[in-house]
């Protein structure tokens, strides 16, 4: 797997360089507009990290030129600036998803590993399993160790995003992004308030939390 | 229609209608008058007539004078009254026409009056001396006024057509004076944030309306200007603030990855990286605010059903509420369309929930009504029944960084930045809408309106 990044600030860049490198893919960095578009001309890449604002150019200006060419991988949009609008352009001109600035680098090779997986696998499962928690996105019924248990709508989706990403920490952000599909913060303590209603449905015991808590970062499952 | 225009086309109509009014008075006056000096002009040419058929022999007899001037007077009866007296003013003569009447004599120096005659009316006389005779001569007015009268009935309708006329030419002459004046509006009112770039076609000369114009357009280039900057300011600060952040961040992650063995370090880091998630949190606050007060942000709002809006919203506004073992409530949830950005909205409804749950002491209500008010707007209505704020508090509760002590205020730790209701309002704003508190009348606790244009 090899992967394009495309971003002005060399430390930033260096930062996602290793840890992709750790994850055994293969980059590429790149600083300016003019050399993203030599290092594509160059060779294919599968997927590209691309930061908005460049010296020589608008990030969101090289997207338009790739996704007319005809470029189809997956395209992660980093950007420090005006958070809802970036967001809003950068996935009406055909970015697959969008991380603002500052990130944690685990978010981001999260992010970028479940888009290639995306791109790549079929059809998904519709039976969800974790440590006795089990989930048929079929039937819509969840149970713990074979007992059904009742969910709303919000906790059931909340616990099929745990479920999908069973080793990640979900962020605050990420999940209001896929369950509440906000582009704004959701402001309130809600995410929390409906973390802590899984765990009161879900806790075998009080010492053993099913989600816990990964401070200064997010939610995790144990 | 203005009413700028509506004065100005009074102003035109009475200008009008007063100049017509005030040309017909005089008119009639000098038809009144010119009729008077006409009658005075026939009376002396008549009266020499006369003078000249009787001659000045003072010696003749009322049938000597009779015989002289009947023929004559009874010819003129339609015009004149005739009466011819001595110097003495022994009436020797009087035509048919005057019946009894006698004429009375004029005062002296005055060889012309006018006065009432039995069975003619209102009468002009003129009196001239022939050798020693006083020759009177009159004419009824009658016809005359009767002339003035027909004058006046004209008159009046033409003033009230007049009236018409200058009310519908007056609109008609307003509105073309006006047109640039609504031009400059049209254009002016399309100016906004998103189409800074426009301006209002300068007229041709060096009128008032030009250096009128000349000035919006500067105004407006000041204006733009200004908007760029705060444009480039946040996304300059964004950046400058952000990357440097991102840095932190990133460096204070390797740092936990290799500080897992020291658990001092390790929770020192995590410190840091909340400290930086709450930073990242208000740095986009702050530039939301910065963003949409200025109007350099401008969602994109469109047609959203209200009652599923609501309905939605109501199950996380329940979560929220029963985590702090409170209660919530939709109350009124009328069916209806609004425009607006449904991420905003619930962001603005959620802060406000939110707000009650914190204030509100366990166990109470706090209640959502939704409803379209009578003025054309719909209204949100959160009420709680928490402790309420006091009149200092209500007056800075907008207020960037307010932040107020809840009654359990050493139980629970301070939460939030102090912008959620600055956001609050901008929320509202955005949807051309505005946001109220007050305290309730009927118990204690809050209630916020939110009032968004239909």
């Amino acid at each position: 797997m090899k992967i394009l990044i495309v971003e002005d600030e060399t430390r930033v860049g260096r930062f996602i360089e290793r840890a992709l490198n750790e994850q055994a893919y293969t980059t590429r960095l790149v600083h300016r507009c003019a050399d993203a578009r030599d290092a594509l001309a160059e060779s294919p890449y599968d997927a590209i990290v691309l930061d908005l604002g460049l010296p020589d150019g608008d990030g969101l200006e090289l997207l338009r030129e790739w996704r007319a060419s005809g470029f189809n991988e997956p395209v992660l949009v980093l950007s420090a600036r005006d958070a809802v609008n970036d967001r809003i352009r950068g996935l009406n001109l055909g970015a697959d998803d969008y991380l603002p600035k500052p990130f944690s680098v685990d978010e981001l090779v999260a992010r970028l590993r479940s888009l290639l997986r995306r791109h790549s696998t079929g059809p998904r499962a519709t039976v969800l399993e974790h440590h006795g928690v089990r989930l048929d996105l079929l039937s819509r019924i969840a149970s713990l160790d074979g007992r059904p248990v009742e969910l709303t709508s919000r906790e059931f989706a909340l616990l099929e995003l745990f479920l999908q990403n069973p080793r990640r920490v979900l962020t605050r952000t990420f999940i209001a992004e896929k369950i509440w599909e906000a582009s704004y913060d959701l402001e309130t303590n809600l995410i929390d308030v409906y973390v802590r209603r899984l765990r009161q449905k879900f806790d075998r015991s009080k010492t053993e939390p099913f989600i816990k808590t990964v401070r200064g970062a997010g939610y995790q499952l144990a | 229609m203005k009413s700028f225009t509506v004065r100005l086309t009074l102003q035109f109509a009475a200008l009008v209608t007063a100049t017509t009014a005030a040309v017909l008075v005089a008119g009639g006056f000098l038809l009144d008058h010119e009729n008077e000096r006409g009658l005075e002009l026939l009376h002396a040419i008549e009266a020499r007539e006369l003078g000249e058929l009787i001659g000045r022999d003072s010696a003749l007899t009322a049938t000597d004078i009779a015989d002289r001037i009947k023929h004559d007077a009874d010819s003129d009866a339609a015009l004149f009254v005739i009466q011819v007296a001595t110097a003495r003013g022994d009436v020797v003569f009087r035509s048919d026409n005057l019946g009894d009447t006698i004429l009375p004599d004029l005062p002296d120096d005055e060889p012309h009056w006018t006065t009432s005659v039995p069975l003619l009316g209102r009468v002009h006389l003129t009196e001239a001396t022939h050798g020693p005779w006083r020759i009177h001569i009159g004419s009824p007015l009658e016809p005359s006024e009767r002339l003035l009268r027909d004058y006046i009935r004209i008159s009046v309708p033409l003033v009230f057509g007049a009236a018409l006329l200058s009310v519908a030419l007056g609109y008609a002459f307003s509105r073309a004076t006006l047109r640039p004046v609504r031009a400059i509006e049209s254009i002016a009112q399309r100016i906004r944030a998103d189409q800074l770039s426009d301006r209002i076609p300068v007229p041709a000369g060096h009128d008032e309306l030009a250096s009128l114009t000349t000035l919006l357009n500067q105004m407006f280039d000041r204006l733009q200007s200004s908007f760029e900057q705060v444009r480039r300011f946040t996304a300059d600060a964004s950046h400058e603030l952000k990357t440097p952040l991102a840095l932190i961040r990133l460096n204070a992650e390797k740092l936990r990855s290799r500080a897992q063995q020291d658990p001092e370090c390790a929770a020192t880091v995590t410190d840091i990286l909340e400290e930086i998630a709450r930073l990242q949190h208000m740095i986009d606050r702050l530039l939301f605010l910065a963003q949409t007060e200025s109007g350099a942000f401008a969602p994109a709002l469109r047609p959203l059903a209200i009652q599923t809006l609501i309905t939605d919203f109501a199950a996380d506004a329940t979560a929220l509420a029963e985590d702090r073992n409170t209660r919530f409530a939709v109350g009124r949830n009328e069916p209806g369309e609004l425009r607006g950005e449904p991420d905003l909205l619930r962001q603005l409804l959620l802060n406000l929930v939110g707000n009650a749950v914190a204030a509100s002491p366990p166990g109470t209500l706090i209640t959502l009504d939704s409803f379209p008010a009578v003025d054309d707007h719909w209204h949100f209505v959160i009420t709680d029944e928490g402790p309420g704020l006091s009149p200092a508090q209500l007056e800075r509760v907008f207020d960037r960084f307010a932040r107020f002590e809840s009654p359990d205020a050493a139980s629970s730790k301070p939460r939030g930045h102090g912008l959620g209701l600055a956001i609050c309002r901008s929320i509202a704003e955005l949807h051309h809408g505005s946001i109220r508190l007050e305290n309730r009348p009927d118990r204690s606790g809050l209630r916020v309106t939110v009032e968004l244009p239909r």
